[in-house]
């Protein structure tokens, strides 16, 4: 039967353990299929190259599949439906290689580096024009209720911290 | 005078390069491997041609594929601003 990579990328706000779950019932439902997994890796939260509804990050798994093609078929039914799954592919191959595939063997130091990846980006970051205007509208009510009620009286509060101060 | 010239028009025969592809230990292109595909994309992301990385032309169309792919499952950026 014929060998096929799939890779999927779930939601970066669920869990490991919700993963493995989600992995777990995929496992289940391929081998329904009389399919095999051949292989099956974690590739742990990786950050994404770009933004994926709204995920900067995200689980990645990858299964190596032996069986038949209504396997796969169903197997992307399936993901495609869930929500936890951002993205899937899957890869015919001539063989699935032993042992850990390079994402494994590079581990996971690579991408906690701090990169330029791990930077707030323009679009996450508070705006800086926004900011100020944020602050604005927030000081001007508090400072604008008393003033309303009457302007003269908060002069005058004023004028009494000076007038105290002055007579210390 | 008749030096310079000539070693201008010599720096025109350049050796060809080989494919990076081709030969015993050559690496196996695929969409995982990052760090390979990363050496033949420009700053900006972009695939860079084969007539600069002298990859051959199977080769290419191979590469080309695994980045593609490598893209698509967001490994990879499609533009680098």
């Amino acid at each position: 039967m014929p060998f096929y990579e799939t890779v999927f990328i779930a939601r970066q706000d669920i869990s490991a353990p919700q993963v493995d779950s989600l992995t777990e019932e995929l496992t289940k439902l391929i081998e329904k299929q009389d399919a095999k997994v051949v292989k099956m890796e974690y590739w742990g939260l990786r950050s994404l190259a770009y933004k994926i509804r709204k995920n900067r990050k995200g689980h990645f798994v990858l299964y190596g599949i032996d069986g038949p093609s209504s396997a796969v078929m169903e197997l992307e039914r399936r993901m495609s439906l869930n929500e936890d799954v951002l993205r899937f592919l899957t890869v015919k191959v001539d063989t699935i290689e032993e042992g850990p595939s390079v994402m494994m063997q590079r581990g996971p130091g690579r991408d906690d580096r701090p990169g330029r990846d791990d930077r707030p980006r323009r679009d996450d970051r508070p705006r800086r024009d926004g900011g100020p205007k944020q602050h604005e509208h927030g000081a001007s009510p508090q400072t604008a209720e008393p003033s309303t009620d009457a302007v003269a009286p908060k002069a005058d509060t004023d004028t009494k911290i000076e007038t105290d101060g002055g007579e210390k | 005078m008749r030096a310079p010239e000539e070693g201008a028009k010599r720096s025109f025969f350049r050796r060809r390069k080989s494919c990076p592809f081709s030969g015993k230990d050559a690496p196996k292109i695929d969409y995982k491997d990052l760090r390979l595909l990363q050496r033949f994309t420009s700053e900006r992301g972009k695939i860079v041609p084969s007539r600069i990385t002298a990859v051959s032309s199977k080769k290419q169309h191979e590469l080309a594929r695994a980045i593609k792919r490598a893209r698509y499952l967001a490994l990879m950026p499609y533009v680098l601003k």
